[in-house]
């Protein structure tokens, strides 16, 4: 037994074996009709057809045989598809190959083989087509033809299978991409009627048997004229290539489309429209709303062109309000004088791509008035356009511009402003201006702070406050209280900011604590003047009471010894009330700066001498000794004739009122650039208290005896005032057993008044 | 004869005074200077009529009239005030005070014992 070689192309051989297509039930029993015809016209027993892979042979149909595979190498047919023509063993006994081949010397013991090589769809051998016998033939070439044939027929139907395995692959591709398509994909006839829709439309759509849909039917009612014209236009041969339309869908929804279509014809003739559709109702919808927003937005929006900035795309309010730069011939005319250069700068910013920002822009309206733009745009330099977008502030500019005045005036105000809100019963400040923060010494904003922890007011302050808040708000009138409050008066109007959301009240306050000190001495003054009037008044009465009882009782039945008594009242009290009237006169005309000094170069000694004269004869009546103790001849310059006045005052009083006292010292000295007289006593004192009384007009100690010695109550006074004038003081210390009335005056009188002097001085 | 006790502390007031009530009215006349000694006086002479002068050194006459309201031995004794600071507000507190009237300064002396007798305390 020879074995046959392996072909040098084996390996595609095995190849387009293993590529074959199954055969079906149709195409074995297509094989067994041929081996069945085989056996009767070729008068054998057995027939085949065989398929040899790399190993093995197997038989998709056999008649004579019950094999179902057998060894490769083994078998007869491995010779034949080594030759490109049928291979035919006549008696197997005789040859060489196969004599001792366990078929033919053992069962089914063939004698006869005649096989013919089937070739595959691409030519390569892909197993045989054999007709054998146990008796030895002489085939005859009719019977190689017939065998021929019948080989043929087999290797047609594995060609015809792999054909259609293939067309179904086809179309099994195109099917599944037009099924799995996004987009609307259908095939319309000319009597538009659908003849093919994809998955996608039929879902999309909900229509169960498109066959079903009359013509045109799933096209909206009102776009079937358009879809018709484009379905005839096509048919017509013209090159129309995109469409928009609506289908109607099951339940009447609507399905914007739009979409390439195209013609399909046979042999020249139109068959169908193809579409391919996209369903753009979001998108659409979605523009719709965008154009919806730009348009009615009150905000200004427009597309503008790169190249000359004239416009592409404006919204209503832009055209609202850029109407008088959009219609006018120059577009800057609109523009007020002194945004021309910024909007200009801004423009050529645009062109090299620099966005523009928040760039306030005035524009004269149709009425005139300036309108203020918040401006924001940038350049897209692909499309050649800017993108503009701008915010009509003109009413927010007023009200800031009308916040701004407040401000200022809120902060520069003398007044005390602040806004506070009553939350929880507590006082939480909103604001207050920079007086008020001044006042309660505070710096920062108290804005949101609670009153209790910005400190500086106590508990009870603040709930004086929280309660006068409250009654502002209960009478719903402004409550104006006087309080005082960090050592000042202040007047404060607390109201209710009825309009605000929160239990909101705002307070003004004015420091009137200059007026109330002022009120307060005005009141001391005219009380002062009232009182001396009065005191006045009752000390005129009084000698005057005196002086007419006592000339009217003359006329009465009265002895010789009273009336010289009444006469001497009289006389007394004449001489009391000219001087009185003189000292008040004196008094009035020093207290209101009209005396004039009759200054001159005075010495201490010439005023003493002159004083110690006029009191000595008074000092001898007393029993009092007079002592002068002066350091030599001081000169100054004062006038004389008062200072001998306040001497002799002062001298007077100690003789008349030292209770006890025995002697009475007057002393002359100089001290520094003034000149010291002082007049001591050894009497009993003065209180601590009755001493800063004494200077005070009418303030006498021990009255009664003062109006015996003829004294007016405003000697000291009168004194302090002379001395005053003179740029000089006067005081007084007391202990008991020392007194002492002083005097200083300056050395010099440089700016002191001079001059005549109004009234002629008395002693 | 009614007697009138005078207090001022002007000894020339009281004077005239004096004169005036005992020359010209007929009154028994009692002086003192200051009102310790006018309400001991009044205490011990229990005097028809009080005469008191309001502006004193020391006790002033409104201090004195309290006191002698105050005390039952004189608070019978009709009191009236002499005074030289005499407008009007100024009587009408007095008179308030407890005095049966007010006298100004200056008062005219021959008139003087006419108007105080009916002032007095009459000894029916």
């Amino acid at each position: 037994m020879i074995f046959a070689p392996r072909p040098a192309n084996d390996a595609q051989r095995i190849l387009e074996v293993e590529h074959l297509e199954p055969a079906t039930p149709e195409d074995l029993a297509a094989y067994d009709t041929l081996v069945k015809m085989a056996t009767e016209l070729l008068d054998v027993p057995i027939a085949f057809v065989s398929i040899i892979t790399r190993d093995e042979q197997t038989f998709p149909s056999i008649k004579g045989l019950d094999f179902v595979a057998y060894p490769r190498d083994t078998g007869f047919c491995a010779h034949t598809i080594l030759q490109d023509r049928p291979m035919i063993v006549d008696d197997t006994q005789r040859d060489m190959r196969f004599f001792d081949h366990p078929a033919v010397t053992g069962p089914p013991n063939i004698r006869f083989y005649a096989g013919v090589p089937l070739l595959g769809p691409t030519g390569q051998p892909i197993g045989t087509f054999c007709a054998l016998d146990s008796q030895p033939h002489t085939f005859e070439p009719r019977k190689l033809a017939i065998l021929e044939l019948l080989a043929q027929q087999v290797a047609a139907v594995i060609s015809t299978r792999r054909l259609l395995a293939e067309a179904e692959r086809a179309r099994f591709e195109l099917n599944d991409l037009l099924e799995n398509a996004e987009d609307l994909v259908l095939s319309v006839a000319g009597d538009g009627r659908l003849l093919y829709v994809n998955r996608r439309w039929r879902e999309s759509l909900g229509y169960t048997d498109f066959t079903q849909l009359a013509s045109l039917e799933f096209v909206a009612l009102e776009h079937r004229g358009t879809f018709a014209t484009a379905l005839d236009r096509l048919a017509a041969g013209e090159p129309i290539t995109t469409l928009e339309t609506v289908f109607i869908a099951k339940g009447n929804r609507r399905i914007l489309v739009e979409g390439s279509i195209s013609a399909r014809r046979q042999h020249g003739q139109f068959v169908a429209m193809r579409g391919i559709f996209r369903d753009v109702t979001a998108r659409r919808a979605a523009e719709m709303t965008r154009l919806a927003f730009f348009e009615h937005s009150p905000d200004v929006a427009c597309i503008l062109n790169l190249e000359d900035f004239s416009v592409r795309t404006v919204n209503a309010a832009g055209r609202r309000i850029l109407a008088p730069m959009l219609n006018a011939q120059d577009p800057f005319a609109a523009v007020h004088p002194d945004d021309v250069a910024t909007i200009r700068t801004a423009a050529t910013g645009l062109r090299e791509g620099k966005p523009l920002s928040r760039l306030q822009l005035r524009l004269r309206d149709d009425v005139e008035v300036w309108r203020t733009l918040l401006l924001h745009a940038i350049a897209d330099m692909d499309n050649a356009c800017v993108y503009v977008s701008g915010l009509d502030i003109t009413d927010r500019r007023k009200v800031e511009e009308m916040a701004e005045t407040l401000a200022t005036f809120f902060d520069n105000v003398p007044a005390l402003i602040g806004i506070i809100d009553l939350i929880d019963g507590e006082i939480h400040y909103v604001s207050r201006n920079a007086a008020a923060n001044a006042f309660f010494q505070y710096t920062g904003d108290v804005g949101g702070l609670r009153a209790a922890d910005v400190g500086n007011q106590s508990d009870d302050q603040l709930a004086f406050w929280v309660k006068t808040y409250e009654e502002a708000e209960r009478t719903e009138q402004p409550v104006t209280i006087e309080v005082r409050t960090h050592g000042r008066w202040l007047r404060v109007t607390v109201s209710r900011v009825r309009t605000a959301a929160t239990r909101r009240f705002c307070y003004i306050a004015e420091d009137i604590t200059e007026r109330k000190r002022a009120d307060a001495e005005r009141m001391e003054a005219d009380r002062v003047k009232t009182e001396f009037i009065g005191t006045v008044s009752h000390e005129i009465r009084t000698p005057l009471t005196a002086i007419h009882a006592s000339l009217r009782l003359l006329t009465a039945n009265i002895s010789e010894e009273e009336r010289r008594e009444l006469l001497g009242i009289a006389q007394s009290h004449t001489a009391r009330l000219s001087r009185l009237v003189n000292d008040v006169l004196d008094f009035q005309r020093l207290d209101a700066g009209q005396a004039l000094l009759h200054l001159k170069p005075v010495t201490t000694q010439g005023v003493i001498s002159r004083a110690v004269d006029l009191v000595m004869p008074l000092a001898n009546e007393a029993g009092i000794e007079l002592l002068v103790h002066s350091s030599g001849k001081l000169a100054f310059v004062a006038d004389e004739d008062r200072l001998v006045q306040v001497l002799v005052n002062l001298i007077s009083n100690a003789l008349k009122y030292a209770v006890g006292g025995t002697r009475v010292d007057v002393t002359a000295e100089s001290a520094g650039n003034t000149v010291r007289f002082a007049v001591t006593d050894n009497g009993a004192g003065i209180a601590e208290s009755d001493l800063a009384r004494l200077f005070q007009r009418f303030v006498r100690l021990g009255e009664s005896e003062t109006r015996r010695s003829g004294g007016t109550g405003l000697g000291l006074a009168i004194s302090k005032a002379l001395v005053e004038q003179h740029g000089g003081t006067m005081g007084a210390t007391s202990v008991p057993g020392k007194t002492t009335f002083w005097f200083e005056v300056p050395t010099s009188q440089n700016g002191a008044p001079t001059g005549p002097v109004g009234e002629p001085p008395r002693p | 004869m009614p007697t009138v006790l005078v207090v001022d502390d002007e000894a020339d007031l009281r004077t005239v005074t004096e004169l005036a009530l005992r020359v010209v009215g007929g009154f028994r006349v009692l002086l003192a200077s200051d009102g310790a000694t006018g309400v001991e006086l009044a205490r011990s002479a229990q005097p028809d009529l009080i005469l008191l002068d309001v502006m004193m050194p020391g006790e002033s006459g409104v201090s004195v009239l309290a006191r002698l309201l105050a005390d039952p031995l004189t608070s019978g004794i009709p009191v009236a005030f002499m005074t030289a600071r005499a407008h009007g507000e100024e009587m009408v507190r007095l008179r308030a005070l407890g005095a049966r009237d007010v006298i100004a300064k200056p008062f005219d002396p021959m008139e003087l014992a006419d108007r105080v007798r009916p002032l007095c305390r009459s000894h029916a």
